[in-house]
C-alpha cells in the first residue's frame, strides 16, 4: 500500500489536461480516506488555482505551460502550481463581497482558497501558489 | 463525458433549469450557453434547481451572477432551489447567499417571488 503520492507535471493551458491532474490528486486523497468535506475543499481549491493559472496567468495561451507539483500522504495534501504569466499582486484583487465588485469575474476564487485551505502562499512574482490542506483539520 | 447535465423544463410561466452533476472549469461554456438559452425563452420566472448539483467552481458562480444581472435587467424573477450544504457554504463564504433568493421547494419559490413582487409595488 502506498504511503504517499508525489508527482511533478507540466501541462499546457488546457482545462481538460488540468482536470486529469486534479482527478489524480483527488484519487490520492481518497486513497487515504480524507473526509468528504476535505475532498470538496481540495477539489474547489485546485479548480480555482488551475483556472487562475490557465485563464488569468497564461491567458489561455496554448504555448504557455502550467507546472504542478503535488505530495499527498495520510496527513496532508500539498500542491504547488506555477504559470508562465506576469504574476499579480494580491492587494490588486478586488474583494468580491463588496457590492461594487459583485459583477467582477475575479476575486471569488482567491477568497474561496483562503477560506478552505490551511496554508496558502504566493511567490514573489505572483505567478505561483503553494497550497496545503491538512486531513480533517479546520481552517483557522 | 460531461460532468454537468442541464435540463430545462417549463411549468406554466416558470422555467426550471435543473443542474445535475458538477459545474467545474470544463463546463462553464456549456453552462453559459444554457443560461442564454433559458433567457431567450422569455419567461417570467426562472428557478435554478440545484438539488443534484454537487460542485460549482467560482466561474460557475460568476455565471449565476451574470444570470441574476440579466434577470434584473429583463425584470425576470429568479430563485435558487434546494442547494446542497457544501454549495450553500460556498455561497455563504462569497456572500452570494445575500444576493440570491434561495428556496427549499418550487412552491416556496413561486410564493416568495410573488410576495417580493407585491412588496415592490
Amino acid at each position: 500500500m502506498a504511503t504517499n503520492f508525489f508527482a511533478e507535471i507540466q501541462i499546457p493551458s488546457d482545462y481538460q489536461q488540468a482536470k486529469k491532474v486534479e482527478d489524480d490528486i483527488l484519487h490520492a486523497a481518497m486513497h487515504f480516506d480524507y473526509p468528504d468535506q476535505d475532498i470538496f475543499a481540495i477539489r474547489l481549491c485546485l479548480e480555482e488555482a488551475l483556472t487562475n493559472a490557465i485563464r488569468h496567468g497564461n491567458g489561455m495561451d496554448d504555448n504557455k505551460k502550467v507546472d504542478i507539483r503535488y505530495y499527498v500522504d495520510s496527513k496532508r495534501v500539498e500542491i504547488d502550481i506555477i504559470d508562465q504569466g506576469n504574476g499579480f499582486k494580491l492587494e490588486d484583487v478586488p474583494d468580491p463581497r463588496e457590492m461594487d465588485n459583485i459583477d467582477q469575474p475575479n476575486g471569488r476564487g482567491i477568497l474561496l482558497m483562503k477560506s478552505y485551505l490551511n496554508v496558502i502562499e504566493y511567490n514573489k512574482k505572483g505567478n505561483g501558489i503553494h497550497m496545503v490542506k491538512y486531513k480533517d483539520k479546520a481552517v483557522e | 463525458m460531461s460532468n454537468l447535465t442541464i435540463k430545462i423544463e417549463a411549468q406554466g410561466n416558470i422555467t426550471i433549469m435543473k443542474l445535475i452533476g458538477s459545474a467545474d472549469m470544463t463546463e462553464t461554456q456549456e453552462f453559459d450557453a444554457s443560461i442564454d438559452k433559458v433567457l431567450a425563452l422569455g419567461c417570467e420566472h426562472i428557478i435554478v434547481d440545484m438539488k443534484s448539483l454537487f460542485f460549482a467552481c467560482s466561474m460557475a458562480l460568476g455565471s449565476l451572477v451574470k444570470l441574476r444581472k440579466k434577470c434584473y435587467q429583463d425584470k425576470v424573477k429568479l430563485g435558487l432551489l434546494d442547494i446542497q450544504p457544501s454549495l450553500h457554504k460556498v455561497l455563504r463564504t462569497t456572500q452570494l447567499d445575500n444576493l440570491f433568493s434561495i428556496y427549499d421547494t418550487i412552491e416556496d419559490a413561486v410564493k416568495g417571488q410573488e410576495q417580493e413582487e407585491t412588496s415592490n409595488e
